[in-house]
């Protein structure tokens, strides 16, 4: 039997074709009736609705049924519609090979350029610090908001101490203190300021700074009686740049005059810091409006804590690793 | 006309539809009277049914309904069975047999053992 009408697409088609389906058998049971058992159209109609059973809910029930159909059928015909279109689309692409590569080649350079810029953005901008855990990072500052207002200035190493005691909010402390060490010349190199900064131990782990060489400080660094550091760890460019690159610069040295100060590690080169710093700091001016006209985190001591947030106040202090 | 006898068991419409169309495609009409003839009257079907199951058979991927001419050349739908009707049909005339089947062994059971 061939197929002579469309299935139906839409709910009024699908009511039409129901109620000519309904019609079709109460009118062949009527003309049944009235050619078998000779009754009169009247009689013969009531007696095919008799047998039919209750008409409308026969037909509420199967319009029912037909929605479902409906909706599949429509769903198949967009999947259809799509995997035709996609083939036509592939046939169409390997037909024409010069267009595609073409326009696969513009795609590919629109979509490049996009991500590129947006890389660069999401560096500069979005991103701006090199550290883990940015979002719980934040700064602790001193303001003086009657003598100096506007001001902001780092915190005492007694301070420093007193945080990392006491605070239950903050799950490391870190310190540190940009000076210039002035490294005088030996036979090879002339002397030479180099910008320097002091640390706390813990401010390795928090900014994420490991050593390719060597050892980071540890605790016991800490320690110095009379106040002065006794370990060094160099930078990447320092390191090059003084000492060659030497593998076997840990335990050597540095003369600083009266002192000298022990090579214990080279830092993996990641950034500067001073230029991160700085980014800190800019980050910092804008969230804090009193500091926000001139804002000076680099100048005298500044620490950086790490902290846990709201949810963990009043617990206890966590490795920050 | 003779009186029907027999009321249909729920779930039974299902099956003998089924078998009825594995003969051929056919209109819901003539699917009654199939019926009709080969049970002699003796089945009563309230007509009506017929149709939800026909379509909720149509929905399940059982039939394939299509619109054709009868020999009247009268605009009918035809409902055929399809590869998953024939599965179903298969599988539930099985489920029939044991049933059938399990019921008669308790129904023709001599007495109760004790």
């Amino acid at each position: 039997m061939k197929r002579v009408f469309r299935l139906p697409g839409t709910r009024r088609r699908a009511d039409e074709e129901l109620d000519a389906e309904l019609r079709f058998h109460l009118e062949g049971r009527i003309e049944e009736l009235m050619e078998r058992e000779h009754l009169t159209r009247e009689a013969a109609e009531l007696e095919a609705k008799r047998r039919f059973g209750d008409y409308d809910a026969y037909r509420r029930e199967a319009r029912t049924i037909d929605d479902g159909i409906l909706q599949r059928r429509r769903k198949m015909d967009v999947i259809e519609t799509l995997k035709r279109e996609t083939r036509h689309a592939a046939r169409t692409l390997v037909r024409s090979p010069s267009f595609s590569f073409i326009t696969i080649v513009t795609l590919a350079l629109g979509l490049g350029a996009a991500t590129t810029i947006f890389t660069l953005l999401d560096r500069v901008v979005l991103r701006p610090l090199p550290y883990p855990n940015t979002e719980r990072l934040i700064h602790i500052g001193t303001l003086w908001p009657k003598s100096k207002a506007g001001e902001e200035y780092g915190i005492a190493r007694g301070q420093y101490f007193y945080f990392k005691n006491r605070s239950r909010s903050l799950a490391d402390i870190a310190f540190y203190d940009y000076s210039i060490l002035v490294v005088p010349g030996d036979g090879d190199h002339p002397a030479e300021r180099v910008p320097e900064v002091n640390v706390s131990a813990s401010s390795f782990a928090m900014f994420g700074i490991r050593p390719q060489l060597g050892r980071l400080f540890t605790t016991a660094d800490e320690l110095n009686p009379d106040g002065d550091p006794r370990v060094i760890l160099l930078s990447d460019g320092y390191w090059r740049r003084r000492f060659g690159a030497d593998p076997n610069v840990i335990g050597k040295r540095i003369s600083l005059g009266e002192r000298s100060v022990e090579i214990i590690g080279v830092r993996a080169w990641s950034g500067s810091t001073r230029t991160a710093s700085r980014r800190l700091g800019a980050k910092h001016a804008q969230s804090e409006r009193q500091a926000a006209k001139q804002s000076h985190p680099l100048r005298g001591r500044a620490a950086e804590a790490w902290s846990d947030g709201a949810r963990n106040i009043g617990g206890a202090q966590a490795d920050p690793n | 006309m003779p009186t029907p006898e027999i009321d249909l068991v729920r779930g039974t419409l299902d099956l003998l539809i089924l078998k009825t169309l594995s003969w051929g495609p056919m209109h819901g009409l003539a699917v009654l009277r199939w019926i009709e003839q080969t049970t002699r009257d003796q089945l009563q079907i309230e007509e009506g049914a017929l149709y939800p199951a026909l379509h909720r058979m149509e929905e399940k991927g059982w039939l394939d309904a299509e619109w054709g001419y009868t020999e009247k050349n009268r605009k009918a739908k035809f409902y055929r069975l399809s590869a998953r009707g024939r599965k179903q049909l298969a599988s539930e005339l099985s489920r029939w047999a044991k049933y059938a089947d399990v019921v008669g062994l308790v129904l023709t059971a001599e007495r109760a053992a004790t």
